[in-house]
């Protein structure tokens, strides 16, 4: 306790001045000449508030403001990063404002899209003078000694934390050299190292190792990680230009199990279905929109259901059943061969979910079309509405209903509606 | 001194079917030793006025039906009388008997026969065997036709077409109808007519009960049957053949819709019908001799005739198929469990590794008598369920057949995989009796149904049976405030798992010598009871949820049977004195002592529940793997930073 508050004290009230001030004269580095401009300042992170604290303290127009390189470099690349910090540890033995480079560093690390790279922060962490900061007594080593710079890696390790990097042990022996055993950056490194292998592994629903960007493949993620309520779920990546008469060319990617290709069988034909969304899914720091084919809940049915398993006599052991010829086992909420299924809930019946390309109205309406062709033929004889929860996207072709509205311009659009009435509904 | 009667008494009054009144009177009569002295003479007397050589059922003056005999073992019952082994083929029908067999093992002694020579099978009137002798046939009982049926059990792969064959001709006796029976057991008798069931498909629909259908077409009064059958068990194809194929399709009731309509109907399809195609013959594992094969059936006309007992009442009538075909595809199985030991007994014996015999290692020898008790308990169930079927009239022996299967079934490929253990790789070069025995038994394991079905199959009998019976004392237990004086007798009962309560006396029935072994039966049935009742008591109707429980009931029901028919026969051996009867005892004795504390291990699991005994970590378990679809856990030397 004694010792945090003291690192604080010393970081935010009673050094940064003389700190900084002793910096000051740096003139003749590089990051620290007249080129560097107001914005690049602010967006200089750590070490902005100590150079203005400079500029201002100073009063004197002469004396120079430290020059961000990170802002100025052409090329943000991880090569460029690496030199640059390569730079600075070649300047001089001293390595004198390490302190505010490695703020500066991490400030624009995503820039360079370094964020997640180790090797990166092991670099930064090597720009550190070795051996300067070891605690030699007892009094050292119970005082943060060095604090600024102890608080800078405990800074950095806090960042690596939050961008899921783990430390590895080299990093400790980095770590040791620089701050020895006793210092907190070690502190904090050992306990990262207990929990972030923990925490590592515990999605239920990993991801690979590197995100792909393309968008196919994280909607490709999305709809499988929302499959795996069911574990018969096939998903499956459509092309809008197999569909005649499509307008948008774009992909889709669709979600369905068996289990609800029965469902859909066996939903009356007189029951309309509905394309509710768009829904959001995130996948790491990407969103995707999904949409859901679904109908209102068969509520008769469901009571049914709960009512037989309510009328089932738990105490009753009179009547056991014995199958024949391998039929599965009986279970005894099974007496009539229906089970409800995890698709069947109390809001509604899901019957598939679909991420396209586009999300239009078109892509959704291809969707359908093409899960009726892929083994869904009752799909052709159920009235299919939409029910948007936000405006979707109008790049496609209106989609109308041809009886109830007048036949549109585009005779596309009025092939589009097929044997179903597709009525468009907007609620929002 | 009573006890020392009561087995003779009752092996006497067995042999002579006397009538159930007859023969409880003797039993309060007689119950000093001068029947021991006289029974030496007694059979002939009483011989004299028993009719010689009628083993037909019709002619056969069956007994009446006593209660069930496994099922009751789930109710903590047992039918002490039922320990005198059944002698059901009179003294001279078994010399009969025995003089027609001569030919038969001739036949099958010799090494070379050829499993597509059909004509010479049919010359020794192996389609017969069970034929009712109105119609030529044999017409041997149960037993009889299990006993001629062993010279052929040699041959696993031609056995498996036979007894296909008789369970259909069993079902015709039982359930055909008189027009039938005058149709059919004319062309079955001598084999011009083969006669298989179709009863599986190679892939059973999801929601149905088979994907073979039958519609009824009410202007003409006759059926189309359509559809696919699996793993038919056909004549070789190098000879042309009728063949009578047994199917069970599926029915829909005419005034039921949905699948509260849904049935089956067991129909008989000729080969030469129209639409019937034999489909491609399966590559299988073992009995590779005997022609496995699918049969399509496509737009088959069928008459109402041939529907076996009613349409939309298949389920009734498969009990008779069932129970039939278990019965008879146990045979094989205990045939080849002998040949694999007589082979293991003779390798220990002639080989030596290191200069020391390796029948006198203390580790073969184990493994050479544990084969043994198996043996002799799969081949006393097997008599025991057969002889039940002869003596009494309609005696339900559904759950006897079935254990006798599953308890076959296991123990067989046991022994089949100890030659591996024993022999080492040697066993398994191509073409050596272990090989092809280890085949064959693995072939048998899983033909006609799996082995899990066939336990849970045997735990829902017995439970069916014993809800029945409990129900009272379930719905008190299972309301406890509602039902405090139950609860307290309960709670002051002093039987436990460990120290059952018994007053069985089953000792009274067997050689005295046996007493210890009736002990483990007393013990373990009063066991297996319990088990059963704290079942019904934790998860009432649930109970058929409770799959691993229920496997373990089967396994102790099994056991209890396999002990009770052991001790019956050994007792039996021991009284009339036959060779190495003595051994016989000692088997019998083994059997009990290793299935009393099977049974106590198994009843103790059940008793301990998921919590304790690991099925609740398994099922945890399971659904990760069913997540995961396999294997779950990464490589082990996986770095994770």
């Amino acid at each position: 306790m004694i010792r945090r508050m003291n690192c604080l004290m010393r970081l935010h009230g009673i050094y940064p001045n003389a700190l900084c001030q002793r910096h000051a004269p740096a003139n003749n580095r590089n990051y620290a000449n007249q080129t560097g401009t107001p914005d690049d300042e602010r967006a200089a992170g750590g070490n902005q508030q100590n150079s203005k604290n400079r500029t201002g303290g100073g009063g004197s127009k002469s004396l120079p403001v430290v020059r961000n390189p990170f802002t100025a470099a052409q090329e943000k690349t991880k090569g460029s990063y690496l030199t640059m910090v390569e730079i600075f540890a070649g300047r001089d033995v001293h390595r004198r404002n390490h302190v505010e480079f490695i703020y500066a560093a991490l400030k624009h690390m995503a820039e360079f899209g370094v964020e997640n790279d180790l090797e990166v922060y092991k670099a930064l962490i090597n720009v550190m003078p070795k051996g300067k900061f070891i605690p030699t007594n007892l009094f050292q080593s119970e005082f943060m000694h060095y604090p600024k710079q102890q608080q800078c890696i405990i800074d950095l390790l806090e960042q690596m934390e939050d961008n899921g990097v783990m430390p590895d042990y080299e990093m400790e022996a980095m770590l040791l050299n620089v701050f020895g055993k006793k210092g907190h950056p070690l502190r904090k490194y050992w306990r990262m190292m207990y929990w972030m292998p923990k925490f590592k592994n515990l999605s239920p629903w990993p991801l690979p190792d590197h995100v792909p960007d393309d968008t196919l493949e994280i909607a490709k993620l999305a709809v499988k990680r929302m499959c795996t309520v069911d574990l018969r779920s096939q998903v499956s990546v459509y092309e809008t230009k197999n569909v005649k008469d499509a307008v948008d060319d774009t992909w889709i990617v669709s979600g369905m199990s068996a289990e609800q290709s029965k469902l859909l069988r066996e939903h009356s034909q007189k029951k309309a279905l509905y394309i509710e969304g768009p829904f959001l899914i995130w996948i790491r720091n990407r969103r995707i929109n999904y949409f859901t084919l679904r109908a209102d809940p068969d509520l008769e049915l469901l009571a049914s259901l709960d009512e037989q398993e309510r009328q089932i006599d738990q105490d009753d052991v009179t009547n056991i059943e014995v199958p024949f010829f391998g039929r599965p086992p009986p279970r005894r909420h099974n007496q009539l061969g229906k089970v409800r299924s995890v698709h069947q809930q109390e809001d509604g019946t899901i019957f598939a979910i679909c991420a396209t390309g586009t999300s239009t109205k078109d892509s959704l309406l291809s969707w359908i079309r093409l899960l009726e062709a892929n083994g869904n033929a009752a799909l052709g004889g159920i009235p299919v509405l939409f029910r948007f929860t936000s405006t979707v996207p109008a790049k496609a072709v209106e989609i109308e209903g041809a009886s109830e509205v007048p036949v549109p311009s585009d005779s596309r659009s009025k092939q589009n509606v097929r044997k179903s009435k597709i009525v468009k509904f907007n609620l929002i | 001194m009573r006890s020392f009667s009561r087995p003779l008494l009752c092996l006497l009054q067995r042999r002579y079917n006397l009538p159930q009144n007859i023969r409880l009177k003797a039993t309060k009569a007689t119950t000093t030793s001068d029947i021991d002295q006289t029974s030496g003479q007694t059979p002939r007397t009483t011989h004299d006025n028993q009719k010689p050589g009628v083993m037909g059922p019709e002619e056969q003056q069956k007994l009446p039906a006593r209660e069930p005999l496994a099922k009751n073992f789930f109710v903590g019952a047992v039918d002490k009388e039922l320990l005198g082994f059944p002698e059901v083929i009179t003294r001279e029908d078994m010399t009969n008997l025995q003089s027609h067999l001569v030919p038969l093992k001739n036949y099958f002694d010799d090494e070379k026969v050829d499993p597509k020579a059909l004509d010479s099978l049919k010359q020794l009137g192996l389609y017969g065997l069970n034929v009712p002798t109105d119609y030529e046939g044999k017409g041997y009982g149960w037993s009889a036709s299990l006993m001629a049926s062993e010279p052929e059990a040699a041959h696993t792969s031609i056995s498996l077409g036979l007894q296909s064959h008789r369970v259909i001709v069993d079902l015709l006796r039982d359930v055909g109808t008189p027009a039938q029976q005058q149709r059919y057991f004319p062309l079955l008798v001598n084999g011009s007519l083969i006669a298989t069931e179709a009863i599986f498909e190679y892939t059973p629909p999801e929601d149905e009960y088979f994907s073979t259908q039958a519609k009824y077409l009410s202007d003409s009064r006759s059926w189309v049957l359509n559809g696919e059958k699996a793993y038919v068990v056909c004549a070789p194809p190098s000879t042309p053949q009728q063949q009578l194929f047994l199917v069970l399709a599926q029915t829909q009731h005419p005034n039921v819709s949905g699948s509260m309509g849904r049935a089956t109907t067991i129909f008989l399809v000729d080969s030469n019908e129209a639409g019937v195609k034999l489909g491609e013959q399966h590559q299988t594992f073992g009995c590779r001799e005997a022609t496995m094969r699918r049969v399509h059936f496509d737009n088959v006309q069928l008459t109402e005739e041939s529907i076996v007992g009613q349409a939309h009442d298949g389920n009734r009538i498969a009990e008779h198929l069932v129970r039939s075909a278990r019965l008879r595809s146990s045979l094989p199985a205990i045939a080849l469990a002998k040949r694999l030991l007589n082979e293991l007994a003779e390798y220990s014996v002639a080989t030596t590794q290191c200069g020391v015999n390796v029948k006198d290692l203390e580790i073969t020898r184990a493994h050479l008598s544990e084969s043994m008790c198996s043996i002799y308990a799969m081949e006393s169930m097997l008599y025991l369920t057969a002889g039940m079927l002869d003596e009494f009239k309609a005696q339900d022996v559904t759950l006897e057949s079935a254990i006798t299967k599953y308890y076959t079934l296991k123990q067989l490929y046991r022994i089949a995989t100890k030659s591996l253990t024993v022999i080492g790789p040697k066993s398994l070069h191509t073409g050596q009796p272990g090989e092809l025995g280890l085949q064959d038994a693995a072939q048998l394991y899983t033909q006609n149904e799996s082995i899990d079905t066939l336990s849970m199959f045997v735990a829902l009998t017995g439970l069916q049976y014993a809800g029945q019976l409990m129900n009272e004392g379930v719905r008190k237990s299972r309301n406890p405030l509602f039902h405090p004086g139950h609860i307290f007798g309960k709670f002051f009962a002093t039987a436990s798992l460990e120290n059952p309560k018994t007053a069985l006396q089953l000792s009274e029935n067997v050689h005295p010598t046996l007493d210890p072994a009736a002990q483990c039966i007393e013990h373990s049935v009063a066991r297996l009871q319990m088990a059963v009742e704290v079942m019904f008591t934790r998860h009432g109707s649930a109970v058929v949820e409770r799959q691993t429980e229920m496997r373990r009931l089967a396994d102790a029901a099994s056991t209890i049977y396999a002990m009770f028919a052991c001790v019956a026969r050994a007792s039996r051996s021991y009284c009339i004195g036959l060779s190495l009867a003595d051994h016989e005892m000692l088997t019998a004795s083994a059997v009990c002592l290793h299935g009393r504390d099977h049974v106590k291990a198994l009843c103790t699991e059940i008793y301990n529940g998921h919590h304790l005994n690991n099925d609740n970590n398994l099922l945890r378990l399971s659904s990760q793997i069913t997540k995961s679809k396999g294997y779950f856990a990464v490589h082990p030397l996986t770095f994770n930073f």
